[in-house]
């Protein structure tokens, strides 16, 4: 009876598009995706995107869980369409093995002309995905600065695959929005868990403290927009003058696959879904 | 203006039972415990103090706390709460069923607001609870002025449904004069975790005499269990002090 259960139980898991041991136990930490993140960067020069006028679009898309391409190929089509400046993704990218991140590198090297930046979801650390999203993308926890002939805009892209910022990224993003933000005109945040719970999930969201910081930092340091994925559909809430902003799966298995057109207007920024 | 109303319904009733309460089964019941523990938000040592009375009237009671924290700079004040409960039996099972309001003083900008209604039953050694939840943030007076999102439709959030639990699991029957529990729980006197974020507790008990029991507990939180990717987050080590005089 007991093997019975065994052997019903391990096609279960092994047929799993997740990586069951992250229940008890992982073998990175996000503290430690942090340091290497800086380290990283320190030996980088600072993202930075130039537009020729102070209105400009970038692009937002989350979970695509790459293996399949069929959508990230339309997602493609559509940025290049469109003459985006960037294209941000917000986790879940990929399903997290070797394999995964090699398709998605090599289809957007290949196929996309504008400057794209990852982040990590859970997805990106499963089957102990980290050294390869390190390998292929470096940094986890950075900021692109969008200068036009007149302002320039923040995008923060944070790590939150694990449902924590950590310590160590918390203090750096303290630091950031309190002594940095006043030299922006806009400031987005990338961050893959959803925030709120104000619909039903079954998914991860920060522990309460968190949200508590979070929310006061955004509000307090005038923070536009955070834009989340994680919950695989729409969801925008408006909070203390923050549009926090869930934008659906663009992944090959959803419905209706959506990616998200955000516009650095003269007065404030707007955003429309886009089909896939 | 409702906590001051809770607080002041409290007293009052506590002054009246207490006088008049001489031929009905009353209780009134003090806990006092202190909290040293740290996480990631924190990032020190922080150190919370918490104190809550109840009284207990025949099968119904109030109470009402208050907890204070070393976590924010230039306010000690962090949560307040006032509650109803009601004892009954229901197919020959002795419940509880609480309903509470929770304040939470977050930050200069920011408040939370939260409803709770929860179901506690306990057999032998296991206990159960089960409830839900409605969490509204909303701005300060401080934090409208400074987003000039005062009068607007931002200015709160509502998170209306957020499932509460506590599985407990007693080393020893009711009774006795020392126990040790293991829980996993979502939710404490003063915190509500969301549904995805569990957190683990084990609590030694030990009763002085038949109406002080000391305790002392190990709370062990971690993030990202709903992610499949857990991650810690946090722990904290509680000592306090529970005394029940009849009335």
């Amino acid at each position: 009876m007991k093997r019975l259960f065994y052997i019903l139980l391990l096609p279960l898991i092994v047929g799993c598009q997740f990586d069951p041991t992250g229940f008890f136990f992982t073998s990175d930490r996000v503290n430690q995706r942090f340091d290497e993140s800086m380290a990283y960067n320190a030996a980088q020069p600072a993202h930075e995107i130039e537009t020729t006028d102070n209105e400009y679009q970038i692009l937002f898309a989350s979970d695509g869980h790459v293996g399949d391409t069929g959508n990230l190929s339309k997602l493609i089509v559509t940025a290049n369409q469109l003459n985006t400046e960037a294209l941000f993704f917000t986790g879940d990218i990929v399903q997290g093995k070797e394999n995964d991140y090699r398709t998605l590198y090599d289809v957007m090297d290949r196929s996309f002309g504008s400057p794209y930046f990852m982040s990590v979801g859970n997805h990106e650390l499963y089957y102990n995905g980290w050294p390869y999203y390190a390998h292929y993308y470096g940094s986890s926890v950075y900021t692109v600065a969008i200068k036009t002939p007149d302002y320039s805009d923040l995008v923060i892209v944070l790590d939150s695959g694990s449902g924590t910022l950590g310590s160590n990224q918390l203090a750096w993003l303290r630091d950031i929005l309190e002594n940095q933000r006043s030299n922006y005109r806009y400031c987005i945040v990338v961050h893959h868990v959803n925030i709120f719970r104000t619909r039903f999930s079954t998914v991860a969201s920060p522990v309460v403290e968190e949200v508590h910081e979070l929310v006061d930092l955004f509000t307090v340091n005038h923070v536009d927009m955070v834009v989340m994925g994680h919950d695989h559909r729409r969801i925008i809430d408006e909070f203390g003058g923050t549009s926090y902003i869930c934008i659906e799966a663009f992944a090959d298995f959803m419905e209706s696959p959506a990616c998200m057109l955000v516009t650095a207007g003269s007065d404030e920024l707007q955003y429309e879904f886009i089909g896939l | 203006m409702l906590i001051m109303r809770s607080v002041r319904l409290i007293l009052l009733l506590t002054v009246v039972l207490t006088i008049s309460g001489f031929d009905i089964m009353a209780q009134f019941t003090q806990l006092n415990y202190v909290d040293i523990g740290n996480n990631y938000v924190q990032n020190r040592v922080y150190f919370e103090a918490a104190s809550s009375s109840a009284i207990q009237v025949e099968n119904i009671g109030v109470d009402a706390g208050i907890l204070f924290t070393t976590s924010f700079a230039d306010n000690s004040l962090k949560s307040l709460f006032a509650g109803v409960h009601y004892d009954f039996t229901l197919w020959k099972r002795p419940l509880r069923l609480d309903v509470m309001y929770l304040h939470g003083f977050v930050t200069d900008y920011v408040k939370e607001m939260q409803a709770a209604i929860w179901l506690s039953y306990r057999k032998n050694r296991f206990q159960l609870k089960l409830g839900n939840n409605t969490r509204v943030y909303g701005l300060t007076r401080l934090g409208k002025t400074q987003t000039g999102e005062h009068g607007s439709s931002t200015e709160r959030l509502t998170e209306p449904r957020n499932l509460m639990y506590q599985f407990s699991f007693f080393l020893k029957p009711e009774l006795s004069r020392w126990n040790l529990s293991i829980n996993l729980l979502n939710f404490d006197y003063f915190l509500i975790q969301q549904e995805t974020n569990p957190m683990i507790s084990l609590r030694f008990t030990y009763w002085t005499r038949n109406d002080i029991s000391l305790f002392s507990d190990l709370w062990y939180r971690s993030a990202g269990f709903a992610n499949i990717r857990v991650n810690y987050f946090g722990f904290f080590v509680r000592s306090g002090l529970k005394w029940s005089i009849d009335l």
